[in-house]
């Protein structure tokens, strides 16, 4: 298990994720970090306002490109992650487009897991698609499917450290030697796991990216996204990366990566990225996001313990048909995620019921705690049927693929009293199996 | 432009245009001047940012002594047409400047030291810690070199996060490079009458709260060159030129317009 250990050791996770990033304010002390509801910023002088919008100096312009209360959950994520920085944007699916739309270009490839969330899967094979932009989808532990299925146009690797919704481990260094090899970067998602439980970036991800809309934020109040660099990945080795490594026009021939070596990538992504596409994180999303973080390690623990627990008591009902859950030694990626997930594989589990179709449904309608919704990551617990609903737009062969069976019903286990849930959970089962 | 053994990166402005070269100190490259390069380049100035042999993108056996280091310089400011060249020199980088100074090339109009001590010794401790591992001698430099509100509330830098960039810059450097630069450092000296002699004006900027080149380590030069400029900036510590890159550009400007 290679594992790089080369970042700064400074602080822990709780004392980063109530501090990091939060410059105090000056002028009146607030403690809280402040919610700059402002779209744009005075500048001192027509020099330094010419400076700023030339990258010359960094600062504020208009909050489509950056706002400090934003920038302080991007330094907060980035911290926690242990990247050298991270841009935050309106929702996950807009981190997984501006990671593809800075680094990619018409005529460009990627290789996916056909594991990853029904929404990703749409983006990167079909939205994208007529953009120019070719998905190759593998099976995430098939290694001599991925090395063969990169091709000269291929730029990178994506896939999520935890599956949404099948759950599999991804094992991170077997992929990451493979992209190395090959001069890609390793793009994760690491929403299920949060950066509470696993540091891509340890076990050599270049790019981590979370809807923290979910965990991150915890209480289902706001959307959000975000990409953390890890600064590993060298731009300049081959000349793939020419939207990174040759002069831009947009801005006056900068070459990102010649001026800003490892902080290339988030450059060029806030500075064309931000700016040309808008996908906005707004100040007020950024707050509830920062409050989420502040409580994300404690919440966490509660979430793994009582997902853990949930996650024995389904395997010995009789209206069960199998679960999934990586911490289970029944699931296949057991070994993996003992490895890599020392601390609980996550709060998400899916498990089939006897009855397929009708009996998920009914299990659903029967649930009195758990909400029926499209989320997961919430402090409440929630459960869903994908194949009806979040996955309904692939066909049969695709939710095959995506482990996405009639029978599945996705659990999201939120921080209630655990015997609260056991007892919604029973009812619901006797309920729906009859 | 080819110099032998330096990576150069070079902006012309017009031929005519003052040329800044930037020095980067031990275990950094270029990209830490990343702030200064396009800001001096856009208001009218012409900038060489370069990798010192084994060093960011400059894959030439590294030096271990700043004699050796400071020869490169010098034969760059021979090849180079322009007659007005200005050297500002980080940490290590500034023991270069120094060190090219004192041997008052006609060219070189002024020198401007960011975190400066001279004499630089450097603990036998971290000595010792980046010969043998040189991963965790740079963990300890960033400890001392960041100010505790910069490593637990981050930088002025949007988005990024200094301790782990500023680790991925260190980080890059081969093994032994980092203990071959600060024992260039540790053993660098220059007779008390080479430095009185200097010509060029010189300029000194400090981090309020540097520990690895800390304010009172300026104090020799300051009494041997009399005419020097000391300005030191608050809450910074070591990493000045990322730290508050705003305040260190107003020095270097107001410097220059001297």
């Amino acid at each position: 298990m290679k594992k790089k250990d080369n970042k700064f050791k400074g602080h822990r996770f709780n004392t980063l994720s109530v501090h990091s990033g939060q410059k105090l304010d000056k002028d009146f002390k607030a403690r809280a970090v402040p919610i700059y509801q402002t779209t744009s910023y005075v500048f001192d002088s027509t020099n330094e306002a010419a400076s700023i919008f030339n990258l010359d100096t960094d600062g504020y312009i208009y909050s489509r490109i950056s706002n400090p209360t934003v920038s302080t959950l991007e330094e907060r994520l980035a911290s926690l992650e242990k990247g050298i920085g991270a841009i935050c944007v309106a929702s996950g699916q807009a981190a997984l487009h501006l990671t593809v739309a800075t680094l990619l270009n018409q005529g460009d490839h990627i290789i996916a897991s056909d594991r990853i969330y029904g929404g990703s899967r749409n983006l990167l094979g079909l939205t994208l698609k007529r953009f120019g932009i070719e998905t190759t989808f593998v099976d995430p532990k098939n290694y001599k499917l991925i090395s063969k299925s990169i091709k000269k146009n291929t730029k990178l690797f994506f896939g999520e450290t935890i599956g949404n919704p099948g759950l599999e481990v991804l094992d991170i260094s077997k992929i990451s030697k493979i992209c190395e090899t090959s001069n890609i970067p390793l793009v994760l998602d690491n929403t299920i796991a949060t950066p509470f439980l696993l540091n891509p970036i340890d076990y050599g991800a270049d790019i981590v990216l979370h809807s923290a809309t979910k965990f991150i934020g915890g209480h289902g109040v706001a959307l959000g996204g975000v990409i953390i660099d890890s600064g590993n990945f060298n731009w300049g080795k081959t000349n793939k990366f020419k939207n990174i490594t040759t002069p831009y026009e947009g801005y006056n021939g900068l070459n990102y990566y010649e001026e800003f070596g490892p902080g290339a990538f988030l450059a060029r992504a806030r500075s064309e990225g931000l700016r040309d596409f808008g996908a906005t994180l707004s100040p007020q999303n950024a707050f509830y996001l920062l409050m989420g973080v502040e409580t994300l390690g404690p919440r966490m623990m509660k979430h793994v313990s009582n997902c853990e627990y949930i996650a024995a008591f389904l395997s010995g009902k009789g209206e069960v048909n199998w679960v999934s859950y990586p911490s289970l030694k029944s699931h296949k990626d057991f070994s993996i995620a003992s490895k890599l997930l020392p601390k609980g594989a996550g709060a998400i589990l899916s498990f089939g019921i006897k009855g397929g179709k009708k009996s998920a449904l009914r299990f659903i309608n029967s649930l009195n705690i758990f909400s029926h919704l499209a989320n997961i990551g919430d402090s409440k617990s929630l459960a869903i049927h994908p194949a009806s609903t979040t996955h309904s737009q692939l066909n049969k062969r695709q939710l095959e693929k995506s482990g996405v069976s009639e029978d599945l019903i996705r659990l999201s286990v939120g921080i209630e009293d655990l015997d609260d849930l056991l007892t919604d959970i029973s009812q619901a089962l006797r309920k729906a199996v009859k | 432009m080819n110099i032998k053994d330096l990576k150069i990166f070079y902006k012309e402005n017009k031929k005519s245009s003052p040329l800044i070269i930037f020095i980067h100190g031990a275990a950094c490259d270029h990209t830490l001047w990343c702030y200064q390069n396009r800001y001096f380049f856009n208001i009218g100035f012409s900038t060489l940012t370069l990798d010192l042999p084994g060093h960011g993108l400059n894959q030439s056996k590294s030096f271990s002594s700043i004699s050796e280091m400071s020869s490169l310089i010098n034969n760059l400011l021979k090849k180079l047409p322009q007659k007005n060249i200005i050297l500002i020199g980080h940490s290590m980088g500034s023991l270069i400047c120094l060190d090219v100074a004192s041997l008052n090339s006609a060219k070189l109009k002024k020198v401007i030291l960011v975190g400066i001590s001279y004499p630089m010794s450097v603990s036998k401790d971290l000595l010792n810690k980046s010969k043998k591992n040189q991963a965790e001698a740079i963990n300890d430099m960033i400890q001392w070199s960041l100010p505790s509100n910069v490593k637990l509330n981050g930088s002025k830098l949007i988005g990024l996060d200094l301790s782990n960039l500023v680790s991925v810059i260190m980080g890059n450097t081969p093994n032994g490079v980092l203990y071959q630069d600060l024992l260039a450092c540790n053993n660098f000296s220059l007779k008390n009458e080479s430095i009185k002699s200097i010509g060029a004006l010189i300029t000194i900027i400090a981090g309020e709260k540097d520990v690895m080149t800390p304010l009172k380590g300026a104090k020799k030069l300051i009494e041997l060159l009399p005419n020097i400029t000391f300005t030191s900036i608050k809450n910074i510590g070591h990493f000045h030129t990322l730290e508050n890159p705003i305040e260190v550009n107003k020095i270097i400007k107001k410097s220059l317009e001297i």
